[in-house]
């Protein structure tokens, strides 16, 4: 079962990601939707200045980083591509940024997921 | 909606567009980190040719931001007279390139435009590099892009070739970080690290800073073979832009949302944290 967790959110340069921790049900509904993806081939793209995904970290090591719909899950040594065509991993994370951000870097990071290419 | 109008012909109706929601608003961080680019209506900005540029805010939700920022409707922004406003000028210029213009060819007009702008880049002279320059690779980045310190340095270590794994941050290994995210605050910070704005005589890493206005600040460093290289956060460093380009003026690449380039900053051996 998948332990706490916490989250971030890959948009600076400079300054250190913003992260947050997740509740216990968030950090397992997380990682159960994130195992229950199928099996992707592409590989998170090289985005460069500006919004770059989220990633997931929990307790037990393992560590999803999440960009549209490209999902890279790396657990116990090993890293997994998965494919999330509907974006609901990302949404759900975006969403839940919501309480941690200050709100107009909110409004900035949600503009950017949307206007994020693949 | 926002709309820009290229003041350059005196017969014909200038050629004008709309921004898209996103130029707008990086319009308006553009203009929030240096209100001075604007310009009243009647400012003077050339006699024929390329006058700089009239933007117009519109009563619709994309203007939202400028009328946040308290700015009038019409307003100015370039020309012959306003150099410091040449890299706002440019991005203006390219966002026509995805309008359709009412021109029956449009590229001689842009050009022109352009050429002038050049010009004033020219005589602001922001480009310098220091030398004896200190160089690294342009093209093997193995030192930074190990799984070991990859996510732990950002683009300050990689500006100033110093892997603490720390992300440092300016200022800080001097006891006194920057307090807000502007050029004068992140670029005082580096300063205060022993960053110069004028050259060594021994040794210089050169590089720049650029700023994501209110949200966040990065650094280029010029490389060997006249490429500049970069780190963007916990990402692989490397030599090209977002556009995927060589970057061989880091003024003019592709640099997403940090908008505002700063200057140029000289350093060897200088320690972050």
């Amino acid at each position: 079962m998948a332990s706490a967790a916490r989250a971030s959110v890959d948009v600076f340069s400079g300054r250190e990601p913003p992260n947050w921790a997740l509740s216990a049900d968030e950090s397992r509904a997380l990682r159960e939707a994130v195992d229950a993806l199928p099996a992707g081939t592409r590989p998170l793209p090289d985005v460069g200045l500006g919004y770059r995904g989220f990633t997931v970290t929990w307790a037990d090591g393992a560590k999803a980083t999440v960009y549209r719909d490209v999902v890279e899950l790396a657990v116990g040594g090993r890293t997994q591509l998965r494919e999330d065509a509907s974006r609901a991993v990302e949404e759900r994370l975006l969403l839940g940024s919501k309480a941690h951000l200050d709100p107009e870097l909110f409004t900035v990071v949600a503009s950017q997921v949307q206007a994020a290419q693949p | 909606m926002v709309t820009v109008e290229l003041d350059i012909f005196s017969g014909r109706p200038n050629p004008r567009w709309a921004l898209t929601e996103r130029e707008a608003r990086q319009l308006t961080e553009r203009i929030r980190a240096d209100p001075g680019l604007l310009l009243p209506l009647g400012a003077d900005t050339g006699g024929l040719g390329y006058r700089g540029f009239i933007v117009r805010a519109e009563d619709t939700g994309m203007a939202d931001d400028w009328k946040r920022l308290g700015l009038p409707p019409v307003v100015r922004l370039g020309g012959a007279f306003q150099p410091e406003a040449a890299e706002s000028s440019r991005f203006l210029l390219h966002s026509a390139e995805s309008a359709r213009l009412d021109l029956r060819d449009p590229g001689p007009v842009l050009a022109e435009a352009e050429s002038v702008i050049l010009q004033s880049l020219d005589v602001q002279g922001v480009m310098t590099l220091c030398s004896p320059a200190a160089l690294t690779s342009d093209t093997d980045f193995s030192f930074w892009n190990g799984a070991a310190n990859l996510a732990y340095n950002n683009c300050y270590n990689f500006a100033s070739n110093l892997r603490t794994n720390t992300f440092a941050q300016p200022g800080r290994a001097s006891g006194s970080m920057y307090t807000s995210i502007d050029c004068a605050a992140v670029g005082g910070g580096a300063v205060r690290d022993g960053w110069l704005t004028t050259c060594r005589a021994d040794a210089n890493y050169n590089v720049c800073l650029v700023i994501w206005p209110n949200y966040d600040y990065h650094w280029y460093r010029y490389c060997a073979n006249s490429h500049w290289c970069h780190k963007p956060g916990q990402t692989a460093a490397r030599n090209y832009d977002n556009s995927n380009q060589l970057i061989l003026n880091p003024e003019t690449c592709n640099r997403g949302g940090y908008t505002v380039f700063c200057g140029y900053y000289r350093g060897y051996n200088v320690t972050v944290s």
